[in-house]
């Protein structure tokens, strides 16, 4: 392994600490170039958007063949029962929900939505961006599917979801402290429930006295 | 109160009990809140999570091929599936052309594997509703699968069958011949299991009209697979979006009518005999050649996202990858089937009796390992 190779790997960091920025890429696949593989390609969905929705569509971007609009927050309900009931486009189906994190960014955090066409085999990529602390307007009104999937992304990132009926953490348990998919979250889990791996003198307390050095 | 007293005056307390998350029936760590008034249920709330081991975050400091290990352990009954959905996933990311010998291979490890999930399901279904015997039928030909996969792989259960741009190894001399001696045998198998249910009066009673939603609504909530399929809705990602090789294949995708446990029953049963079609043709035209593109060791693809889904014994298995250019995934997201169609369950349970929820868990065919992640 050469000196390029190692670049990728993250500082290890505490809680809190941003991770350093990575070097800048050099893509190695063997497969596409660039220019393929971000190759705007014809689709439906988009045109129609772009028609009906001018103003609310921020950003279209193509890659592997698949459209990826992003729209504006508050349009987002809007743009999405329009998928939904459209007679040409009929994306009944909410196939996924998803958030991302860019902490460096102003606008923190990216929900990816795929809505599916059933009946005309549509496909499309669409996204919002919002701050911390901003709430997203939920879509569980206009799909039911969107309920857990708006949990999970409340759950793993803290994204708060305006309207939804049962905002609640669906994987972790009630009372976990923190979201684990955020990007400052370390991925071996908080520095306190690895005291044993950290310390070698560290003399694990009773448990049976309730004399714990963390709130589990 | 006297003991002549009609039913219908008597005072009814609507009765909460915890169903799991140690029940043999829910298949799993699944723990259900159901609210019951009497025998009936009029509320149901599932508790998710008990097997939530952090995989999305985990794939952030992993390298791309070190995924694919853990791809296995999401959906464990069919980890073929998820292999073959994560390879395509970052194929399609780095634009990688993957050679026909390999997809046609993984194609038939694939249809393998949904046979013996299927069969695990059928298996575990019945056990759960109380007919015993087809649970050891359908174990004895799923044992004969899993001898195939391990002399393929090594593996019986996580197989790490694939790697990114084809095969890891070519299928070992004489395999192709065992896989066609399977295929001669597993018919008259299959006959066997549906002498024992398909007309079965208990069976029937079980299950018809049990846990019935429209087309309309399963779309709407979520649900693919079969347990779409079964309410009409011939949605499948293989003829949908096409992906590998499916295009080649000649197969029907079975569809049912009234939308119950026993139409889904149907359609995994029908799903189970397509799948021999596929196979077949895939043994028959099966090109030479090499089984792994040129892909380098150490995998940096360019900044960019994609969401690829492939048919998975339970629906659409969805993976989303955000490249930031690095040879570690920024983002992986991985959409279980069961996850979505889980969520539908509290629709299904709400007027049935105690007993159909066990039944209704099964019809579902989730696994806790895809749920959770």
């Amino acid at each position: 392994m050469n000196e390029e190779t190692k670049g990728g790997a993250p500082p290890a960091g505490g809680e809190g600490e941003k991770p350093a920025p990575r070097p800048a890429p050099r893509a190695r696949t063997g497969g596409l170039s660039e220019e393929e593989l971000t190759k705007e390609v014809p689709s439906r969905v988009v045109e129609r958007l772009k028609s009906s929705f001018p103003d609310a569509i921020e950003e279209v971007t193509y890659f592997a063949g698949n459209p990826i609009v992003v729209v504006k927050t508050d349009r987002l309900i809007e743009v999405m029962s329009f998928l939904k009931n459209d007679a040409d486009l009929y994306m009944r189906q909410l196939a996924d929900l998803c958030g991302a994190d860019y902490p460096d960014r102003p606008q923190r955090f990216e929900l990816i939505y795929q809505p599916n066409s059933i009946r005309h085999g549509h496909r499309i990529t669409l996204k919002i961006r919002i701050a911390e602390g901003e709430e997203a307007p939920s879509l569980t009104g206009v799909w039911k599917s969107a309920n857990w999937f708006e949990r999970e992304a409340y759950d793993m990132l803290g994204i708060r979801f305006k309207g939804h009926p049962n905002l609640t953490r669906i994987l972790l348990s009630d009372d976990w402290v923190g979201h684990p998919l955020r990007k400052e979250y370390p991925t071996e889990g908080r520095p306190e429930d690895h005291m044993l791996l950290r310390d070698p003198g560290f003399r694990p307390p009773d448990i049976m006295t309730g004399d714990l050095p963390f709130k589990p | 109160m006297t003991v002549n007293e009609p039913a219908s005056t008597l005072d009814t307390d609507i009765m909460e009990v915890n169903m799991g998350p140690q029940h043999p029936s829910t298949h799993g760590v699944l723990r259900l809140k159901l609210k019951i008034d009497g025998e009936t249920v009029v509320g149901c709330e599932p508790i998710i999570g008990y097997l939530h081991r952090g995989t999305e975050k985990l794939c952030e400091s992993l390298s791309y091929p070190m995924v694919e290990p853990i791809t296995d352990r999401l959906d464990y009954v069919c980890a073929m599936s998820e292999n073959l959905g994560y390879m395509g996933a970052v194929e399609k990311l780095c634009g990688i052309s993957v050679p026909e010998r390999a997809d046609f291979v993984r194609v038939i490890m694939v249809e393998l594997n949904r046979i013996a999930s299927h069969l695990l399901w059928l298996g575990t279904h019945a056990l759960d509703i109380g007919a015993m015997t087809v649970f050891l039928y359908c174990f004895r030909e799923r044992e004969m699968i899993l001898d195939l996969f391990e002399e393929f792989c090594g593996a019986r259960l996580t197989y790490n069958a694939f790697r990114i741009g084809g095969l890891l190894e070519d299928l070992p001399p004489g395999w192709t011949g065992r896989c066609r001696q399977f295929l001669k045998v597993y018919p008259a198998c299959q006959k066997e299991y549906e002498d024992l249910l398909t007309k079965n009066r208990i069976w029937l009673k079980r299950t018809k009209g049990i846990g019935v939603i429209s087309g309309e609504e399963a779309v709407e909530i979520g649900l693919t697979g079969p347990s779409l399929r079964g309410s009409g809705v011939g949605y499948d990602v293989r003829k949908a979006h096409p992906y590998s090789v499916y295009k080649r294949f000649e197969f029907d995708v079975p569809t049912g009518e009234n939308g119950d446990t026993y139409d889904r029953y149907l359609v995994r049963m029908e799903e189970m005999r397509q799948s021999l079609r596929i196979i077949e043709q895939a043994l028959d035209t099966l090109p030479e050649g090499p089984i792994r593109a040129k892909v380098p060791n150490w995998l940096k693809p360019l900044k960019g996202e994609v969401y690829h889904s492939v048919e998975s014994p339970r629906g659409e298995q969805g993976f989303y990858i955000v490249s930031d250019g690095t040879d570690k995934p920024y983002r992986m997201r991985f959409r279980g089937p069961s996850f979505a169609n889980l969520q539908a369950l509290p629709q299904l349970c709400v007027g049935h009796l105690v007993a159909d929820v066990v039944a209704l868990i099964g019809t579902l065919d989730i696994v806790l390992g895809d749920v959770d992640r």
